[in-house]
């Protein structure tokens, strides 16, 4: 049986021993004053009695003796021995005079001259009663302070005249003894039947606390998985109800955790399945993906070859069949990367390679890879990036993915003479700092009810403007895979007629982070300066076009 | 200075013939294997200055003739670029930390693979002149 201090048991147990212990004590306190009362009533009452009965011979003793007559005395001595609670008896006569006092009578001394006056009552109570013709009972407390009483009777001579009372003073000491007993005996039953109050409470407080326990180690066993268990409870009451529905609740969590298991382990065994459809398909990805590529690298290598002259003189006819060859080539080249990265995404899982790398490298990379495209049809390309813009935090070779395609679309939708765009510049919260990267275009615009559509896969707006760039649709789509693997989304704003800007956000690295990456990050040809201009012009004349030379 | 000999290995002919006749062309020694086994013999006998080494290839794949070239003391000292139509990062990356010196994707232009040939044989020799 172990108490806890908070425990239920303990509160229960401490509950009903109160309770007992309440009604022990009121009771014996009850008991003890009741009986007091009886017992002063008693003694008031014997000595209303006793008055009674003695006042005649006293008054009648004194009368006839002396009061320092032995046989006077002997006379008190054995009244006041018939009733012990009678301490005192005095004789006043009606004027206050005390003319006898029962205590003083030990002394000795003959009445004459010498004798003091007798002394006079004070108390205008006890002199009023001294006076009265009835008894009356005064209360009052003796010398050492314990409660009185006293009867005064008055004394009638034989033909009716007062003259005199007698005073006794009743005196309770004597029932202290048996109040003390009756306390000890009332004290020490009340103790014990408190400790067996106590062994009772403790008892029945276990009682109705077993059964918790029992029911919350089972609910353990339950939570542990051990669905086996079962509570018994015989009570016979609500608790052998909750342990009846509980055992019942255990029976049905049993019989769905089996189900769930089966179910675990047939997914488990569809997931291995599909793991396994997956390891084919990278399997013949990767096979199609080296079918496809060997061949365009003869081909191209030996197309170049045979363009640089190297096997010998060409015509110029066949110099211009050739480079219609190569250009083929490269349209093909860049359908067959589409159709492979696509169908890697399309597995679903992207790999991500982040890094921190800084945007204007790249940015610069993929213009100079269009730059013949951007001269032809005379369009002007700016970047516009935020200055100290720190790293972005990407996958380079992705990123670069959707930089190109976008700049690509808005080479295609762009009219001659137009303007591409590229900013990038500082976002978000100190806690996650971002760069908004845009790509705009003064171009034909994409309708509204159109935009959702441009993200499907193989959308085109019209197959011409595919013969000239190449493609099969899946630029925009890659675009907002790639982007949806780093956890940002693509957006799109355009107005019919007067262009499109796509953008999205990517994480870039913090003050500490880049200051700590800067030495890595900037080439020894010193970016920053460029950071501020445009990258660069493409413009209609050749000879115009700049390189950024530092 | 002596001629610098490139070991060629790729299953494929045309692609074998072609970059024989491009390197010879550019003044290189050439040495051919289309196959694993041929190549970790060629290498051992012949001593190229580098090793273009195909990754897909029937019986022994790149990946293990590099682990083999590595191990063998005579032949661990050869650099070796990878020529795949693998294009994934994770290949590249793979072949980087499986030791190769560089990765070629196929299908590449002449001028990106004799520059990187070149930048091979310069990185070499600026390492050999460090350690001396």
């Amino acid at each position: 049986m172990r108490l806890r201090l908070n425990s239920l048991k303990t509160r229960t147990a401490v509950a009903i021993a109160s309770v007992i212990v309440a009604i022990l004590v009121v009771n014996a306190v009850y008991l003890i004053l009741t009986k007091r009362a009886e017992l002063r009533k008693q003694t008031e009452d014997q000595a209303s009695k006793f008055a009674l009965l003695t006042r005649d011979r006293i008054g009648s003793g004194y009368d006839t003796y002396d009061v320092k007559d032995f046989k006077f005395r002997r006379l008190i001595g054995e009244i006041l021995s018939l009733n012990p609670d009678v301490d005192r008896i005095q004789i006043i006569d009606v004027d206050g005079r005390i003319r006898f006092d029962s205590t003083q009578m030990d002394e000795t001394g003959s009445h004459g001259a010498d004798d003091p006056p007798p002394r006079l009552v004070q108390d205008p109570q006890r002199l009023a009663a001294v006076k009265a013709v009835a008894d009356s009972s005064i209360r009052g407390r003796d010398a050492s302070g314990r409660e009185t009483l006293e009867i005064v009777a008055p004394y009638r001579e034989d033909w009716g005249r007062h003259t005199l009372s007698v005073a006794y003073r009743v005196n309770y000491r004597n029932l202290e003894p048996r109040l003390a007993r009756l306390v000890y005996v009332t004290g020490g039953l009340s103790l014990a039947s408190i400790l067996l109050s106590v062994l009772i409470a403790v008892s029945l407080a276990s009682r109705i606390t077993k059964p918790l326990e029992v029911l919350t180690s089972g609910v353990k066993d339950i939570a542990e998985g051990h669905f086996d268990r079962r509570l018994s409870i015989t009570s016979h009451d609500e608790l052998e109800m909750l342990a009846e529905t509980f055992n019942h609740m255990t029976g049905r969590l049993r019989e769905h955790v089996e189900q769930l298991e089966e179910s675990n382990k047939k997914l488990g065994a569809v997931n291995e399945e599909l793991k396994e459809l997956d390891r084919m398909k990278s399997d013949l990805l990767a096979n199609v993906s080296h079918e496809l590529r060997t061949p365009l690298t003869a081909i191209k290598g030996y197309t170049d070859y045979i363009l640089e002259r190297r096997l010998g003189a060409i015509t110029e006819k066949q110099e211009k069949g050739l480079v219609v060859v190569q250009r083929n080539l490269e349209r093909l080249s860049k359908t067959i990367n589409a159709l492979l990265d696509f169908s890697r995404m399309d597995v679903g899982r992207i790999a991500l390679n982040l890094q921190p790398f800084a945007l204007s490298p790249l940015l610069d990379q993929i213009v100079t890879g269009l730059r013949s495209e951007l001269e032809k049809k005379g369009l002007k390309l700016t970047a516009e990036i935020e200055r100290g813009l720190p790293p972005v935090i990407g996958d380079k070779e992705k990123l670069s993915a959707v930089l190109e395609n976008l700049i690509i679309n808005a080479l295609k939708f762009t009219p001659e003479g137009g303007r591409i765009t590229v900013s990038a510049k500082r976002v978000g919260t100190a806690a996650r700092p971002s760069a908004l990267i845009r790509v705009s275009d003064t171009g034909v615009g994409i309708a509204a009810d159109q935009i959702a559509k441009i993200f499907n896969r193989f959308h085109q707006v019209d197959t011409s403007t595919t013969r000239r760039f190449g493609g099969v649709g899946l630029g925009l789509a890659i675009v907002k895979s790639i982007l949806e693997a780093h956890g940002t989304t693509v957006t799109v704003e355009s107005e019919l007629g007067r262009g499109t800007t796509f953008g999205f956000v990517l994480p870039v690295l913090d003050r500490a982070e880049a200051a700590a990456a800067a030495p890595a990050a900037s080439p020894a040809r010193g970016r920053e300066a460029v950071e501020e201009a445009p990258v660069l012009l493409a413009e209609a004349e050749p000879a115009k076009a700049q390189e950024p030379t530092v | 200075m002596k001629k610098k000999k490139i070991l060629i290995v790729d299953d494929e002919d045309d692609i074998l013939h072609f970059l024989e006749l491009v390197l010879r062309e550019k003044g290189y020694e050439v040495a051919t294997a289309s196959g694993g086994h041929e190549a970790l013999t060629k290498a051992q006998l012949e001593r190229p200055d580098l090793v273009l080494l195909d990754i897909m290839m029937p019986q022994m794949d790149g990946w293990e003739v590099l682990k083999l070239l590595r191990v063998d003391d005579g032949t661990r000292q050869i650099p070796v670029a990878m020529l795949s139509a693998r294009t994934e990062a994770k290949d590249r990356v793979q072949g980087l930390q499986e030791g190769a010196i560089d990765y070629i994707c196929k299908p590449f232009s002449l001028q990106e693979l004799l520059g990187k040939i070149e930048t091979i044989f310069s990185q070499v020799e600026d390492r050999g002149r460090a350690a001396r």
